[in-house]
């Protein structure tokens, strides 16, 4: 396919370590692990590349998006869309050569050619690529810094053509964002005219351009920009009322010393992913410390039992240390997505479980609830309570997954990651081959001692405890099966015998042998259906549990109600009884495990004064039973209430 | 200068609408002994000249001053002319209780300023007319043109009442005339997405009796409900939806609060205005079910209303967060005055028993001890480390704010509390709110009422009423909502007359000068529990005495070591009456509460688990203070639904 020819051998993903000696393990080839349709995520990239890759196509084209690089510089030009509507375009892109990695086909490439047409025609001759300011303000190009997001823009144009270089043999997108980017190093590489980005994502972008082209300008310049953040230094000439705080923008305090996560979420985890791409590439102890405990404010304080991140609708932005509304809990998708990100490269570099334990729990919770079944509808907030008269004003605050937003920056996100999942389930170093998230797929793979591993993996996972392993290497290599933190009990057995001793090390089981081919390791990870309680500080939650089958968090929904007089609303759960396993046939998922809760509803008075009681009044229970279903399948059956956290009765 | 005779805010034209009527604004006195006369005389000392300030440090006034001069810079957001006229309602209202020559030079200044701003055909408004004026009368959705057009009114209105002589009212006039002329006519209705001209044209057509300006009002409110309010406003994230501005139903078919709160509620003032006026009963049924809607199911238990920071706007029902209850102090103020409407045409003591309550909890907490800070949005929790990026959620009380229309309108309510005290019918005199200060009415049977009021409430609930004037009438006495017993003597003879339907004990009586009526309304300190769906609330108790709200904070927990956060209250052990010692504040009612500190285990790390693993702390003790002194000791803390184990 000409411009797209794939490239053969070891292909990148998109973290690529090029100093070995500062991470505990590494990714493997993007085209090392092939998912099967078979297993979950594997099916998720089908649907990808099916419906959502098309349905991303068509937007662009409707939203304007498109036309406004092809029309700019001439008399048809009219920018549509948010000013940061090109990114669209180059978030979209980025999704499509990941796709390309598995999915070669002629209407991709063709679209890509029109997209890459479009870029051309839109770059400027010293670099600059923005159609807003170029177009509608082009005396105000590189003025505004906080808002303007020129450089986040710039950032995901790089993602793109690092990606497109690291598929194919060919990669026209990268001759444009290099050309970008070095008008960026020209006009803010020192430090008397460095400029800082209110929304991060280039510095992630520069660092990992670098790493695909060796230019260490690109690192100095993102290295700049990550130092010159936290001294205020921001500053917002537009004057939009509002959004000046420096904390919001990440600028009140440098890297080496921010520890709590604050501000715009998307924007204080792209910068994170920057902070230890930095590390990995300069090995500065304090940028690693910081970042490890600004995890655990967010993880331990400020992240939803889903993996949801960031509270506030107003913003977009991260609450108080366990403000985690359920009803108005924001957690955008984006977010979660740039939580995997973060979270796998602090996985590579520590090797610690608890990494890869949040990334299982964004994915099969928040991240794939945000895609509809059909692949064409978005959550871009993913509340764990939805209330049934709940009304809003803006889309992005939508209860229902819709096909696009004023904001659009979700759906291709969500594209992204998706084509390039199977980047983020399994790592190696030395003779060490460590998986963290098990998926049904066929794993090829060299490890440093020059052994190559082949393994099938057969496993319905998450929905099954069951991983069925068979190993087609002869040697010596030792093989990490991660024991996820929510993992109470497991079994393995090797050929079919229980093992005599079991070594787990910091979560991870290792199985140090020499293989022989036709090897079958089974793994048994228990899954009972549990309730979980919440910290007493997260008020939110108070006096309800939640309830969990291995990493998947459920939910229960009007949908499922029998009893005409029963709104999902009032029902509380008896914890104390065990919930139900039970198979449904899931309308659009299929098979699913369902749980059946006993308990009973509330018979609350409706209201006839202020909505509070003097001590003392009786509410009577009237026994029911509620079904929960995996939260990301919720509101795919219409439009009723839905909760996470369940009362108590 | 000041008149005698004065209306007050707001005096109907019509009385057959209404079952009773307001008093005139020298009917009613209130001590600086009581803690409403006191806050008077607070506001006039200390909250109006820090308005006057700010207007002046801001830019809001030197834009009107340099409109068409090569110094003018307009500053500030694009309706903050309506800054200085609400200021201005405050300063004139204001100015009838005390009369301050400084005030009366900056009144005289401003009035200078929007004469010279004011454009020959009328117009006025300076955002437009300086920075975007080829944009006049196209955004009406966001532009606020009308929405401080009305406040302009409201100020002239306000010094047409009270002062002698009224150049304001020229100003508004004029600017009414050009609305009159540009909208009136059959397809030139436009309305503005922000209500607030409606209840303003109203009210100016009851002090100038001009047809036109009521005429002009109901079609502006009965023209909202059809999706026609549009916003020309290119690029911004600013909600389009109707419903956010009460455009998506008529007013006579919306029955749900629903949008922008202070919107919301500003229309449904002018509504009642309307009803007063005009007597279409569907326009009551419906603003009555909405306020049931809104009391019932969207009202914080501290009398806080509009649950979303976002839009501002009400939330769902029953969502009620309380550290992210957005409760803005306009919003409370709004429903005061729009419930005072109510009560007068309904009579109804519900209505004066959520003014009440709004007025002693987020009215009362809004201003700083020293008059000149105050908050914007007003929640029932701050935790411990609180950080927010915009000032109108910071949670702590500010001298200013960028959108500032919390601050004066702090001012105007709190000048014209003595409205919102007693209302009057052929021959009932009837008591809503109690305060020390002295009544002296005439009503239209020409009975003469004259009463002298001295009491602590709401700190103490003991109300003795002094007759000062002989007169045949009924005095009606409002029995509050939360009390649960009371006492009634005239004369040291007990009564045991009831409270009517509405929710008031009737006395009729040839009354002597010399009798002397003692109310007793029993105030006791007790846990109130949430409505089950409220689930930011659930397995909390809140802490009420009389009409006033308790709160715990981290300055009463600092000596234990430990976090405000973390307290659970244990509700069999008693309450204990106490009072406590707040720098700025002097002596405040407490009440003390017994319970413990849970936390979870330091070692346990993620927040979900099972079992959970807490400590507890050995019981203890913690004093609660009234909400609306919350937040003038060490930063910290405060919460008002505590966790019951």
């Amino acid at each position: 396919m000409g411009a797209n020819e794939m490239k053969k051998g070891f292909i990148d993903g998109p973290v690529k370590v090029l100093r070995k000696e500062l991470v505990k393990t590494e990714p493997i080839g993007l085209n090392e692990y092939k998912l099967s349709d078979q297993s979950w995520l594997g099916e998720r990239q089908v649907i990808n590349a099916e419906k959502t890759i098309p349905h991303l196509k068509e937007q662009l084209v409707k939203s304007g998006a498109l036309a406004n690089m092809q029309n700019y510089g001439t008399s048809k030009f009219e920018f549509k869309g948010l000013w940061f509507a090109d990114h669209d375009i180059h978030k979209s892109l980025e999704g499509f050569f990941w796709n390309q990695n598995y999915q070669e086909s002629e209407a991709f490439s063709d679209f890509i050619q029109v997209c890459t047409d479009a870029l051309k025609n839109a770059q400027e001759p010293d670099g600059y690529l923005n159609t807003w300011f170029g177009g509608v303000h082009p005396d105000k190009k590189f003025s505004d810094f906080a808002s303007g997001h020129e450089m986040y823009n710039a950032g995901h144009l790089i993602q793109a053509a690092v990606a497109q270089n690291r598929i194919s043999e060919n990669a026209p997108v990268m001759v444009i964002a290099r050309k970008l980017a070095d008008l960026l190093v020209k006009s803010f590489g020192t430090p008397q005219t460095l400029q800082m980005c209110g929304h991060p994502e280039i510095e992630t972008a520069l660092i990992e351009l670098y790493r695909e082209t060796g230019e260490k300008s690109y690192l100095n310049l993102a290295e700049l920009m990550i130092r010159g953040r936290g001294f205020r230094k921001i500053k917002d000439k537009t004057k939009q009322p509002f959004i000046t705080d420096a904390a919001y923008l990440q600028d009140h305090t440098p890297a080496t010393t921010a520890i709590t996560a604050t501000g715009h979420a998307v924007r204080q985890i792209y910068l994170n992913t920057a902070v230890v791409d930095l590390y990995m590439e300069n090995a500065e102890k304090a940028l690693l410390e910081a970042q490890e405990k600004m995890w655990e404010d967010i993880v331990y304080t400020k992240m939803f039992v889903t993996g949801g991140l960031g509270v506030h609708h107003r913003a977009e932005d991260f609450g108080d240390s366990y403000e985690l509304p359920n009803d108005r809990g924001y957690q955008e998708t984006c977010v979660a997505i740039a939580n995997v990100m973060w979270s796998w490269r602090l996985l590579l570099i520590t090797g610690k479980r608890r990494y890869a334990d949040v990334i299982e729990l964004s994915l099969f919770n928040t991240i794939a609830g945000s895609l509809s079944a059909d692949g064409c509808n978005f959550f871009y907030s993913n509340p764990l309570h939805l209330r049934r008269d709940h009304i809003d004003f803006s889309d992005n605050a939508s209860p229902q997954r819709i096909p696009w937003y004023a904001c659009p920056c979700c759906p291709p996100n969500i594209t992204r990651l998706i084509a390039s999942i199977n980047h983020y389930l399994v790592s190696k170093k030395g003779n060490e081959l460590s998986l963290h998230i098990y998926a049904d797929g066929k794993l090829s793979t060299t490890l440093d001692s020059g052994l190559q591993v082949d393994l099938d993996i057969k496993t319905k996972y998450p929905f099954d405890e069951k991983v069925t392993i068979n190993n087609a290497t002869k040697g010596q290599y030792v093989l990490k099966l991660r024991i996820p933190d929510w993992c109470k009990s497991f079994d393995i057995t090797l050929n079919s015998k229980p093992l005599d001793k079991q070594v787990v090390v910091e979560g991870y089981l290792h199985l140090d042998r020499d293989w022989s081919a036709g090897d079958c390791v089974e793994l048994t990870l228990s899954m009972p259906a549990e309730f979980i309680a919440p910290n007493p500080r997260i008020d939110a939650s108070r006096g309800c549990v939640a309830i969990r089958l291995g990493p998947i968090v459920y939910a229960i929904e009007q949908e499922d109600v029998q009893d005409s007089k029963m709104n999902i609303e009032d029902f509380v759960v008896d914890a104390s009884k065990k919930p139900v396993i039970k198979n449904m046939d899931f309308p659009i998922h299929g098979a699913t495990k369902a749980l059946t809760l006993s308990g009973g509803y509330l018979q609350a008075p409706n209201p006839q004064s202020p909505a509070y009681f003097t001590h003392g009044e009786k509410i009577n229970i009237q026994t029911a039973s509620a079904i929960a279903i995996p939260y990301f399948l919720w509101g795919n059956r219409g439009f009723g209430g839905m909760r996470v956290w369940v009362p108590e009765s | 200068m000041s008149k005698k005779n004065s209306l007050g805010p707001v005096s109907p034209v019509v009385d057959k609408f209404s079952l009773s009527q307001p008093l005139l604004l020298n009917d009613v006195t209130l001590s600086e002994k009581g803690d409403l006369g006191r806050w008077q005389m607070h506001n006039a000392k200390t909250t109006i000249p820090h308005l006057i300030d700010n207007l002046i440090a801001t830019g809001a006034l030197a834009n009107l001053q340099d409109i068409g001069t090569p110094k003018f810079n307009f500053k500030g957001m694009w309706f903050s002319d309506s800054d200085i006229h609400k200021s201005l309602e405050a300063l004139c209202w204001s100015l009838y209780l005390y009369s301050d020559k400084k005030q009366t030079d900056f009144l005289k200044e401003a009035t200078a300023a929007i004469v010279h701003a004011q454009q020959d055909d009328g117009y006025v408004n300076t955002y437009f007319q300086g920075v975007y004026p080829d944009e006049k009368w196209v955004n009406f959705g966001w532009g606020h043109e009308l929405y401080v057009g009305g406040h302009l009114i409201q100020a002239a209105v306000a010094e047409s009442r009270v002062l002698h002589d009224s150049p304001l009212l020229k100003i508004a006039i004029k600017f009414a005339d050009l609305l009159v002329k540009k909208f009136s006519a059959p397809g030139t209705l436009e309305m503005c997405g922000h209500p607030e001209i409606e209840t303003a044209l109203i009210e100016l057509y009851r002090e100038t009796k001009n047809d036109s300006y009521l005429d002009l009002a109901e079609k502006m409110i009965l023209g909202r409900g059809y999706e026609k309010i549009t916003s020309k406003r290119g690029l911004n994230f600013h909600p389009a939806s109707a419903s956010y501005m009460q455009d998506h139903k008529t007013v006579k078919e919306a029955t749900t609060a629903v949008g922008h709160s202070v919107r919301q509620l500003y229309l449904n003032a002018a509504v009642m205005d309307l009803y007063a006026e005009k007597g279409d009963p569907a326009l009551l049924k419906a603003q009555e079910t909405m306020w049931e809607d809104m009391v019932y199911t969207k009202m914080y238990v501290t009398g806080g209303l509009g649950s979303r920071h976002k839009d501002e706007a009400f939330g769902d029902s029953f969502e009620l967060p309380n550290d992210r209850a957005y409760a803005e102090t306009c919003a409370s103020i709004a429903n005061f005055m729009w419930s005072w409407r109510l009560l007068l045409v309904t009579g109804k003591a519900r209505y004066a028993d959520v003014m009440e309550l709004s007025l002693y909890n987020i009215i009362a907490g809004s201003v700083s001890s020293d008059g000149c800070k105050f908050f914007y949005s007003n929640p029932l929790q701050y935790r411990t480390g609180h950080f927010t990026a915009f000032d109108t959620d910071a949670s702590e009380r500010l001298s200013w704010y960028t959108c500032s229309c919390c601050p004066p309108n702090i001012g105007r309510i709190v000048a014209t509390l003595q409205h919102y005290m007693a209302s009057a019918t052929n021959d009932i005199f009837a008591l809503h709110l109690y305060s020390e200060g002295a009544f002296k009415a005439t009503l239209k049977s020409g009975a003469v009422v004259g009463l002298n009021v001295s009491t602590e409430y709401p700190n103490n609930g003991a109300v003795k009423i002094a007759v000062t004037e002989n007169g045949k009438y009924t005095l009606q006495l409002r029995i509050p909502e939360w009390c649960k017993d009371y006492s009634l003597s005239v004369n040291g003879t007990a009564s045991s007359v009831k409270p009517n339907a509405l929710g008031y004990i009737s006395v009729d009586k040839e009354w002597k000068s010399g009798d002397v009526i003692n109310l007793d309304l029993k105030m006791t300190a007790e846990f109130l529990k949430p409505h089950p769906r409220i689930d930011a609330a659930r397995g909390c108790v809140a802490l009420r005495k009389g009409p006033v709200i308790y709160a715990i904070e981290q300055a009463d927990v600092q000596d234990k070591g430990c976090f405000v956060d973390d307290f659970a209250v244990d509700i069999k052990a008693n309450i204990k009456e106490t009072k406590i010692s707040i720098a700025g504040l002097g002596e405040v009612s407490a009440l003390e509460i017994s319970g413990h500190f849970e936390t979870f285990k330091a070692s346990a790390d993620y927040p979900y688990a099972n079992p959970l693993p807490v400590d507890q702390s050995s019981p203890t003790k913690v004093t609660a203070i009234p909400y609306a002194q919350w937040g003038n000791r060490v930063k910290g803390g405060m919460k008002v639904w505590v966790p019951t184990k």
